[in-house]
């Protein structure tokens, strides 16, 4: 298991994804999302630091983001990775995962 | 969710070993036979698995390098390459390389390395081939491609294709992603553009990890062929609906139809292939009802992927119309279950059956006949269980042997031998730790008999011998015994030479009359060889004294049978399983040994007189054979016996016989052999310990070794006369 065990939001309301964002972390990561997001009204998700991904992680991410207008909550993505930029691109995703790039 | 795709990983690592082997025995069988066009494809099967397979993992070493090996196999068996032996010389060292590959996967090192200098200049020799073959094909484009493309494309061989996928299945706790299935379409040729359909995604709270929601349109510019790009989603596409749409042409009918067939609004696609740059509306949607024969295809497909859930059969059906259908694999009736599993099976067997054993010799003394009848067939039902247990460890040797193609046709061409590998009695079966075990000697007696053992074609004429020479490895089952035999028709021991070196070397005094058997024994000394030269395949130090510890670990014996001039023959025994046997107990004093059951001929008491008769030397006469025997008292040191009488075991092994003097018998008892720590291995005469059924411990008696000291005593005996 990777760092995904402390997975929690910082008092800046941001959710930090570490290590990797796939299938074998997925059952962490889809409890500690839902945990994030319905602990309040709006959550950045920063993947900054997510080492791997593959579709079964950015499937989460997708599904954060219904999840996200149904419950009619805020919910941004922020510094994608190499990784996750990478393959965010060849799946043609960045549509539905908006990340915003502050310099 | 339990997902285990290190468990998937390990089973990719084996079937990738089996495809690599069964891809090397092709490629060694179609050396001799060029025309046999099954073969061919097989092989191109392999490779082919090999290389989907590595998709699935994101082995991307694998798939580029395996890409160019199916691509030359591919034009190998559409008759647009010719066999020669230089071509399946580049496949073997291909084939070696993709087997390094995936050792470099399995070692963790997941970081691709770079292509090596050697993997480079195997690709170009590939594509050298390639090249060749292209040039002396007479059509450019297949017939499957022709059918669905039209004529101006066809001339650039580039075509463009719409790939569009749904899998909606759970095909991600399988370790199948769709990410390394477009990475492998991007191999293929350019892809123009793709784009996530997240239109089936849940939210969070109803996900589920393992199911791929995520479908996707691709736009692809490649010269493959529709076949070949739906290959890639060979181990996806029964529970799937991929559709490959080759976009030239008219292509808006078959567009058409795949938006009605899939499950999204219409708009959201059709937004997408805009995007993409595919325009539907552009195209004219009133050509829906003309060409219906060029259509006639996709219809099909479009009718399969509606009803794909129950219908994946026609799916595939469609897509192969070459008749090949790599994704469709035989079934088989195996299951693959991990040795610790079965090595614990057969520990927990070990301990019922003493148990059971324990149990009866309890109710025997108890007196109840209902209990002893009751578990006597409990104890029958164990040793039932034993044996099914054990055989569920026995493999074919023949998986050993086969291996030895390569070895021999590569060694031979080495040293510009032409050597015949014949095999025999492959089916023969023992434990899978001794098939194991067993390889690296086997490895060795292998080279030495090319190298040094059967001579140069020209000598061999010579002599009078065909020029081929000819290496045999066989095995078959004799009594409780495993006998595998590595015989070759070359010039055999030079008995004069052995007798010289071991002289020089101090190891006899001289030879005057010894046996053959003990002059060929001389090779099994440390250090020493008798080759004139060290040649790169033996010779180097690492001899025969190696292979003979290496067989006795394994409670087995090695013996040699030379005719200078004729050939020779290594013969190797080895015990069925190294697990459980039954065993003879019998008492030395206070102690308790057992001797493996199948290994005793008889059972003689040794009254008063023979007894003391026999005191003051170490072999009685048996129905008039001198029998040499060992007393374990003294052997193992226990005193003197105040005992009038003995008993006398006559045990034999690999052709000897010899007798072991003890004080009582006690009968049989199934045994499960226990190790002996390391700090008794040099312990002689005692092959490991067991547990009674009584609880107390046994030693087991090491009879091969004692045969060999008893032998000793025997030619002494014979020198002495």
């Amino acid at each position: 298991m990777q760092k995904n065990d402390e997975l929690s939001v910082d008092a800046d309301g941001v959710f930090k994804i570490q290590g990797d964002l796939s299938i074998r972390e997925s059952g962490a990561l889809i409890a500690a999302l839902a945990g994030a997001l319905d602990s309040g009204p709006s959550l950045t998700v920063d993947l900054s630091e997510v080492t791997a991904c593959d579709t079964a992680g950015l499937q989460i991410l997708i599904a954060a983001v219904k999840q996200a207008a149904t419950d009619g909550k805020s919910l941004h993505f922020k510094q994608a990775s190499s990784a996750v930029r990478h393959h965010l691109e060849l799946l043609g995703l960045g549509r539905h995962i908006p990340v915003d790039h502050p310099r | 969710m339990n997902l285990n795709i290190e468990e998937a990983f390990r089973t990719y690592l084996i079937e990738s070993r089996e495809l690599l082997q069964q891809m090397e025995d092709g490629l060694l069988t179609l050396e001799q036979n060029a025309s046999d066009k099954e073969l061919i494809n097989s092989i191109f099967r392999a490779a082919h698995t090999i290389k989907g397979s590595a998709g699935m993992f994101a082995l991307d070493e694998i798939v580029t390098f395996t890409h160019h090996v199916e691509h030359l196999l591919d034009l190998l068996r559409n008759n647009k390459c010719q066999i020669s032996g230089r071509l399946v010389e580049v496949l073997l060292a291909s084939k070696d390389q993709i087997d390094l590959l995936v050792n470099l996967a399995e070692s963790a090192t997941r970081q691709s390395p770079a292509q090596s200098a050697a993997e480079r200049e195997l690709i170009h020799q590939i594509e050298a081939f390639c090249g060749a073959g292209k040039a002396a094909a007479a059509r450019p484009v297949p017939e499957a491609e022709a059918s669905v493309s039209n004529g101006d494309a066809a001339n650039q061989g580039l075509r463009r294709y719409l790939i569009s996928a749904r899998f909606n299945n759970d095909m991600l706790s399988f370790g199948n992603d769709p990410i390394p299935m477009l990475k492998y379409l991007a191999d293929m040729g350019r892809l123009l553009g793709c784009e996530a359909v997240v239109h089936g995604v849940p939210p969070l709270h109803a996900l589920q990890p393992g199911i791929c929601y995520i479908g996707f349109e691709a736009v692809l510019e490649s010269a493959a062929t529709q076949e070949a790009i739906e290959g890639t989603f060979d181990f996806v596409r029964d529970e799937s609906d991929i559709a490959v749409l080759c976009l030239d042409g008219d292509a808006a009918a078959r567009l058409q139809k795949r938006l009605a067939a899939l499950a999204e609004p219409a708009d959201l696609i059709n937004d997408i292939w805009q995007r993409l740059g595919v325009d539907v509306m552009a195209m004219g949607a009133t050509t829906a009802e003309s060409k219906a024969a060029d259509d006639a295809r996709v219809e099909v497909m479009a009718t399969a992927h509606v009803a794909s859930a129950s219908a994946p059969a026609a799916a595939v059906a469609t897509s192969t119309s070459s008749g090949a259908t790599p994704n469709k694999r035989v079934e088989e009736s195996v299951i693959r279950v991990e040795s610790p599993k079965l090595d614990s099976l057969i520990n927990l067997v070990g301990e019922l059956v003493i148990a059971a054993s324990g149990a009866g010799s309890d109710a025997a003394q108890g007196g109840n006949t209902a209990l002893v009848e009751r578990l006597e067939l409990l104890t029958r039902l164990v040793e039932r269980v034993r044996d099914a247990a054990l055989s569920m460890r026995m493999v074919q040797i023949g998986t050993v042997f086969h291996r030895f193609q390569r070895v021999v046709r590569d060694v031979g061409k080495e040293l510009g031998k032409d050597i015949e590998l014949v095999i025999e009695g492959a089916e023969t079966e023992l434990d899978k730790t001794l098939v194991e075990k067993i390889s690296d000697p086997l490895m060795h007696l292998v080279r030495n008999a090319i190298d040094h053992g059967i001579e140069s074609p020209e000598r061999r004429q010579a002599a009078g011998k065909p020029a081929r020479g000819h290496l045999r490895l066989s095995s078959h089952h004799e009594s409780g015994s495993v006998v595998i035999e590595v015989s070759d028709d070359g010039g055999g021991l030079n008995r004069d030479k052995i007798i010289e070196k071991a002289i020089a070397r101090g190891l006899i005094d001289r030879a005057s009359n010894m046996a053959d058997k003990d002059v060929w024994n001389l090779i099994f000394e440390p250090g020493f060889s008798t080759a004139d030269k060290v040649t790169n395949i033996s010779g180097r130090g690492v001899g025969m004294d190696v292979v003979r510890r290496n067989i006795a670990a394994l409670r087995g014996t090695i013996e040699v049978q030379s005719q200078q001039g004729i050939g020779m023959t290594v013969r190797i025994r080895l015990p069925l399983t190294l697990a459980i046997i039954d065993g003879f107990v019998i008492g030395v004093g206070a102690a308790k040994y057992v001797v493996p059951l199948d290994l005793v001929i008889e059972c003689i008491d040794l009254g008063r007189e023979e007894y003391q008769y026999s005191n003051d030397r170490d072999f009685i006469y048996l129905r008039g054979e001198a029998l040499p025997f060992i007393r374990l008292r003294e052997m193992f040191g226990i005193g003197a016996s105040h005992r009038t009488r003995a008993n006398l075991v006559v045990v034999a092994y690999g052709g000897h016989r010899a007798g072991l003097v003890v004080d009582s018998l006690l009968g049989e008892s199934q045994t499960v052999i226990k190790p002996l720590g390391r700090v008794f291995e040099k312990l002689r005469g005692i092959g490991g310990s067991t547990i009674l059924g009584s609880g107390e411990v046994a030693l087991i008696i090491d009879v091969p070794s004692l045969i060999t000291k008893a032998s000793e005593i025997n030619r002494s005996l014979h020198e002495a006369a």
